[in-house]
This record gives structure tokens, sequence and C-alpha cells, in this order.
């Protein structure tokens, strides 16, 4: 099957058995692979009310027609499966080598179910696979259990992807950790791991995935190649990587600042992505065959912390771990982050639920007491360090933090809950949705719980009326502190972000840069299948795994009702009142109206409406026809 | 691009992407995969070094001596060694005479894979962005000996502008990707790279 790694491989940890068929050439072209095959397969085994930590739930690996392939950014996996912590949908997708050896080795989706007695660890070798015993990797940390199982398989080729200890320990938002840094970490598919006692996943793959008219990808790449080396951005991207929004963000009043207080951070110039290259960078680092090399190799030369070393890290744990928690010290905040990897939990949770109870200890919603004796303001460095052990162990205070914030919030009350910040019970990310309208409502309506990778909507930063007009209608969808026109700005860019996760590259260089519009996905994608897919059909391939996860999450309860935002962003003017997005509101309600609109969805419920799923083939899935 | 020349390597900036070892596959193999390049990017992740190898193009190879079937030749012209592939019996030996570790098994067929320099224009050159791999003819081999030698003798630090130029001139890694260099440092020719060592190629 050109295209496709050609196999399905299942793995039942509860009795061992170990299956493989091959994949199904309508399927796939239904749902491509990566993220759009793994929530049909979701929907197809897994039923309603799941518990996410019971061995009834499933941990799904995908990867996607162009994983692996010559294509800039080719190297994405998704894991998916109920989430523990938000008791829906749980998915979550990272680059590195994992994801293409894994196809290498003949798989595009590992179905992992059932649980083990024991800790065991999965081996994929092309064809060999074996569960093995894992009680000598049990309660190590990222970094160390990547490297045992390297050294236990006597190969450094071998790529992982691995559990820490915070998910071993029941912590909710624990994640699955590729090449160390690379982190498949919202919703809590690392905790959904631990429950099966599976330590990691390791891939060796010598295979060659065949393609259809090579020569034709060869000369499409070429184009993707010209558009990146020419693009405005390439320089900074190379340099800085996302870490270039610390600056930006703060530029525009919409970093987060001490939980959302503030859209300015007074220490930005001294924790912003120029600083890291100039004190820091090695040298640029990239995942799989990419030609923007993003990422960047740390060595911190600081004496409080010998040895400290890392690579990255992206723009959300360094704002998670400076201005969130109201931290100056650029090494200090690079040191969380690392920890935070090498525990294995999402950082965008963690840094929440960190500066959630430092604004709760301010207000006096927690005391000291309540805390453990841990004095929580603004940057306090030792009592942020504790507080994340304690969180990795459930510790005390921790353990009430380890479910995330919306767990959290319930059991310390008090008001707390009007100042969580999440979504569908996951947590917001490092941008204020205030300052940029777009992200609010892809936030508020992600399937996945508050989120901007479901739509990454950064056309509203371009400014240029014309091109939004000619896009989406109005002029108005062009600029991100208006309301108007983002209904179908969001629709957009939620279909590219579906089709992004599941042909299986990153959504730097296919969303960011654009660098390919439907059209020429299409060709793309049949000079490596053989299809012969118009750009018409590869978008609504998107249209329909947003569906999909729409009907799936409204198995669970979703529907309208819950397509919001945190308190404070709908009620409270960002500050400060000085500040470039000084004022700012979300108004949610008229964004959601024109959103439903335009999806096709029953204004009232948000839930798909029945012409809509047969345009897209899911007739009656939504039960309403048997 | 032509006769005389070979791939000149610069770890320093390498990203460590393999983009070099997926399209030696493409080229060779007709798909995507990355096990049965001729050439190889050693990772050691804690420590963030990534380390191209290429084969060296020996005057002497030690794989056409250690051949015992006669299947292996010397071009004369380009410098690779090239694979008969009738008179081949597939018994590795070529693997261990290679005392860099540059002769890579095929994973399914056991025959040797050695880099024949894509016929002088190699495939992972052009797809190189940093530009850690790029194609360097004589007379730059010669410079960069020189530039070494000098900085040995205490000549200092400085940066090549050769380099660039030519990487400009492929017209594949766009010159401006200097800022993702390290200041003044010199260029490193190909052979001064460490090799890595044949566990670590992984094709066993």
């Amino acid at each position: 099957m050109n295209g496709y790694a050609g196999s399905i491989l299942r793995v039942d940890l509860t009795s061992g058995a170990i299956t493989k068929r091959p994949t199904d050439p309508a399927e796939a072209r239904a749902f491509l692979g990566g993220r759009g095959l793994n929530v049909k397969r979701l929907w197809d085994e897994v039923p309603a009310h799941t518990d996410g930590l019971a061995p009834e739930n499933k941990v799904i690996f995908g990867v996607g027609p162009l994983a692996g392939s010559l294509f800039p950014g080719g190297s994405r996996f998704n894991v998916s499966g109920m989430s523990p912590q938000t008791g829906i949908l749980g998915d979550s997708n990272a680059g590195g080598f994992f994801g293409p050896e894994l196809k290498f080795a003949g798989v595009d989706q590992l179905i992992v179910e059932g649980r083990s007695e024991t800790p065991v660890y999965l081996v994929i070798w092309d064809d060999w696979v074996e569960i093995r015993d894992a009680s000598a990797l049990w309660g190590l940390d990222v970094t160390e259990a990547t490297e045992a199982i390297r050294a236990d398989l006597c190969d450094r080729d071998v790529q992982t992807a691995v559990i820490g200890p915070a998910a071993e320990n029941g912590v909710r938002f624990a994640g699955v950790f590729s090449n160390l840094v690379r982190a498949a970490a919202r919703t809590g598919m690392g905790s959904v791991m631990a429950s099966k006692n599976l330590k990691a996943v390791a891939v060796r793959g010598t295979g060659t995935v065949p393609v259809a008219d090579l020569r034709r990808f060869q000369e499409l790449i070429d184009v993707v190649d010209r558009r990146i080396y020419s693009h405005d951005e390439y320089e900074v991207r190379v340099r800085l990587g996302t870490t270039k929004l610390v600056t930006a963000l703060n530029g525009i009043g919409g970093i987060v600042t001490r939980h959302f207080q503030s859209g300015v951070f007074e220490y930005a110039d001294q924790v912003s992505g120029e600083t890291i290259e100039a004190r820091f960078k090695i040298k640029s680092k990239a995942c799989f065959s990419c030609t923007i090399p993003c990422s960047r190799f740390l060595v911190i030369d600081d004496p409080r912390f010998p040895g400290l070393k890392l690579e990255g890290p992206e723009y959300e744990p360094l704002a998670g771990f400076t201005s969130r928690i109201g931290n100056g010290d650029l090494a200090f905040g690079l040191r969380c982050i690392d920890l935070a990897n090498r525990y294995g939990m999402d950082a965008i949770a963690l840094s929440e639920v960190i500066s959630w109870s430092m604004e709760c200890q301010e207000r006096g919603i927690l005391t000291l007491a309540d805390t453990d004796g841990l004095d929580l303001s603004w940057g306090n460095q030792e009592s942020v360090l504790a507080l994340m052990h304690k969180i990795m162990r459930r510790e005390g205070f921790g353990d009430v933090l380890a479910d995330g914030v919306r767990a959290a919030a319930e059991r310390v009350g008090g008001g707390s809950a009007e100042i969580a910040m999440h979504a569908k019970g996951l947590e917001v990310f490092q941008a204020d949705p205030r300052a940029i309208k777009a992200y609010a409502l892809g936030n508020a309506v992600s399937s996945r719980g508050a989120d901007h990778l479901r739509s990454e909507p950064w056309f509203e930063f371009s400014g240029d009326a014309e091109e939004g007009i000619r896009r989406y209608g109005v002029a108005e969808s062009a600029f991100r502190l208006e309301h108007k026109g983002k209904g179908r700005v969001v629709k957009h860019f939620e279909e590219m972000a579906a089709i992004c996760d599941s042909l299986g590259v990153c959504k730097n260089t296919y969303n960011n840069m654009e660098v390919l519009d439907w059209d020429e996905t299409a060709e793309l994608l049949n000079a490596g299948t053989g299809w012969d897919m118009t750009g018409e059909e590869v978008r609504q391939v998107g249209e329909r795994i947003v569906n999909l996860e729409r009907l799936l999450i409204a198995r669970e309860g979703i529907t309208r009702a819950d397509d919001t935002l945190p308190h404070r962003f709908l009620h409270e003017p960002l500050g400060p009142p000085d500040g470039p997005s000084a004022g700012a509101t979300v108004d949610l309600d008229q964004m959601l109206d024109e959103y439903y609109e335009v999806r096709g969805w029953d204004v009232k419920t948000g839930l798909p409406l029945p012409a809509k799923l047969a345009e897209l083939g899911l007739d009656g899935w939504d039960g309403s026809e048997g | 691009m032509g006769r005389g020349g070979r791939i000149l390597v610069q770890s320093d900036i390498c990203s460590g992407c393999r983009a070099c070892m997926l399209a030696c596959v493409a080229a060779h193999e007709g798909g995507f995969g990355y096990a049965a390049a001729r050439i190889r990017v050693t990772k050691i992740e804690t420590e963030g070094l990534d380390v191209p190898s290429v084969c060296r193009l020996c005057r002497k190879p030690g794989c056409v001596a250690a051949c015992p079937a006669g299947a292996l030749s010397r071009d004369p012209v380009l410098g690779v060694v090239r694979l008969d592939e009738e008179e081949c019996i597939a018994c590795g030996a070529c693997a261990d005479g290679c005392p860099f570790g540059m002769v890579i098994l095929h994973p399914t067929t056991g025959l040797p894979l050695i880099c024949d320099l894509c016929g002088g224009d190699p495939s992972c050159v052009k797809r190189c962005a940093p530009g850690a791999i790029h194609w360097g003819g004589a007379d730059e081999q010669a410079r960069e000996r020189r530039e070494a030698l000098a900085l040995r003798e205490g000549g200092g630090a400085r940066e090549s502008d050769t380099v660039e130029e030519h990487v400009g001139a492929s017209g594949v890694a766009p010159a401006r990707f200097r800022a993702n260099r390290p200041p003044a440092r010199p260029p490193r020719g190909g052979g001064s790279v460490r090799p890595a060592s044949r566990n670590e190629g992984g094709t066993e």
C-alpha cells in the first residue's frame, strides 16, 4: 500500500495476544491516519463513558501517510484514548523520531488494550513484537528510561515513547515522551499507559515505505522547500523556534502573566527566545527529515544548576515556567522545564495548577496550612520546585493538584473554580485569549478541551484586510481583537489542523507557514499513495474528523454549554490598563453562533445536524437513525 | 559537481534531522526509510550530539581488500567503490574491512551499501538544510587543509566565506542559514570527523 506502512498492530496486555492486520485502504482514504484514524478506532472500539484509567480504555498510536516522508516536518505521531484527566477525547501529538520509526517498522497504527499484571514495555523491531519485563525501568525518569531501553536493546537508533514517574504515581496529566523532550503531553495519555503498566513502546524500523510516484513527490517537495527557505519567518524560526513568541506576545499585550492577571510581563526580555539564544544556545536541532531546524540544544552555564543541558524548550513550557508563575529568572525556568520533562508531565497543565495555587494563596482562598506550609508568592523558586516534587509524588498538597486544575478547584472550593483556567477540564495555554479572539473561540470549541493546536488560527495576526475579505468574507477576520468572521477562520484552521495531524506533519510548516493549499496537499498525497483525491476531498476529510470528534465528545455529554472559557476571559478586562490589548474581553456567544452556523451544527445544542453528517458519510453515526 | 570532489562534513552545525539518510534511501531504494542509507548520522541525545559520517573514498579501500569474492572495485575517476552484485556473496567481510564502519549492509538483502556519490551530485547534500554536509572539490579540500594547519600553528580562528558561497551557489541551503552557524569557527574537512562506531550504525 503506497504511502503507508501497511499494517495495524494490536497488543492485548491482559492476554499477551499480539495480532496484525493490513491497513484498510478505504478507511485510510476516509480518515488518512494519525489523529483521524485514531479517533475512528476509538469510536469503533471504546464504549461511551469508559473510564480513562480502566483496562477497557485503549491507548492508540498512529502515524499518517506523510510521516517519515521527505515532507519537512513529516515526523509526527498521535497518541489517543479516553482521557483520564478530562473524561472526554484524549489525543496528543509529538514530533521527533518515534513516528517515522514506527512507520519504517511497518506499523500505521498500534492499538494497546487491556492491562498487564506487572510493568512491561513493548518492543517492535520490524516484524518482531515482544512484551518485555520493565520492572527494572519502573521508577526511572524519562531520560533514564530512554537511555536504559537503548542500552537494553543495544541500539542507539531505537526510538521510544516512554512515561515518567509522574504517570506511574497516578498524576492524570502525565504525557508520553520521545527523544527525551518530544512531548505528547496533553490529556494524560501517559497516565493511560501507566494504568496499563506499560512503561514504554520501543521501536526499530529498518523497512522502506513504498511511494507511488517518487519523482512527482520530489518535485512537489522542491516547491515546499523553496517556499520554506524564502518564507519571511524562516530565519527567526531557525534561530528561536517557537520561543520567538515571548517577545511577540508580550509586544501585543497577550502573554500569560501571573496566571492571566496581565498581558504584559515586565521581565519578558530576560526570559525571551532571543535571550536563550544569546546565553545558552549551542546549535539548532531538528525533528526527523525537517529542513527548518527550529529546536535548539542548550547548555545552561549557571553554577546553581551544574550540568543542566537540554533540547528545547518550546514557547509553552518557557512561558509556563516564567511569566505564568511570575518568574523572571531564565535559568531557573529552564531547570523547571527539564524537571517537568524528566518527570513526564504536561507543562501547560503543570504551570496552570502551580500558578492557580499562587493566585489562590494571594487571594486568601488557600492558606499556608493548605499548601503544606509552602509560601506560594509569585516566582518563589523553592516553593515551585517543592510543589513539582509533591505533584509528581501525589504527596500532600501535590495530591490535590495532580488531577488537573478543574478537579483541584472542586476540592479546594471557595471561589477557586472561577479562576481555574481550563475548558472541558483541559488547562489553557500560554497566551491570553482576550487578546486573540480566534484563539479564544478555538480554545472554547476544541474537541480535546482548551487548546490552541486544534486550530492554530494564526491568520488573525496578519492584519491583511483584503485577504480577510477574500478568504472569510469580512476584513475583521484579519485582526486579532475583532470578533467578526472568527467562526469561519476557526472552521478553516480546524480542518487544516485535523489534516496536519492525520497526515503526520508539523503545524509549523503545514499550517503556520501554509506551504501547501488544499489542491497541492491532494497532489502530494496522490503522489505518495497513488490516489486521485481532489483538494476538496482532502478538506472534507478534515471536516469529517472534526465532526466525528464532536460526536465522540457529545457521547460523553458535551454540548454548546461546555464550549466556553473561564470567567476571567469573558468578564474581566485584560490589563495592564495602558497595555496594547487593554480592556479586551471575549464575546464568545457571538463567535459561537457564527461558528456553529458555518459548521452546519445546531446553534442551540452545538451538535452536528443530520444533513452535515450525511454529507460527510457519517449518516446516523449520532444514533439518530440507529 | 564532478570529479575529484567529496562530501565534506561540518558536524557542529548538523541539526540531526537525518534528511540526508532519507534522501539517500529515496535515491537508491525508491521509497522512504533510513536504515538502508549510505550515509549515517549518529545521535547522542543527552549531549545534543549529531555526527554525520560519510564514505572516506579511501585510495586503498579496506572494503575492497577484505572482499573474498572480488566483487568490489575502486572507481578511479570518482574515487568511489563499486559493487558487482553478480559476484557478491553477501558475506559482510567488506563491512568488517572498513575501519570507519561506513560499509552498511542492506537490512533485507545483506548486500553492502557503499556511497556512490550519486554519480557526482549527491542527493544527501541537496537535502541538508544547515549545510552540515556539502560538496567540495579538490581546491576546497586543499584550502580547508591549509586553514586547519594555520589554526594549529596559532593563526587563530577565522570565518570562512568560501563554504558559505559554495553552499549558497548550490541553490539548496540558503546563505542566510548563516545565523545557524556558531561564530568564527573554521569549517572542518570531511576527513576530520570521528566516524561512528560500527555498532552504532544499527543495521545489524
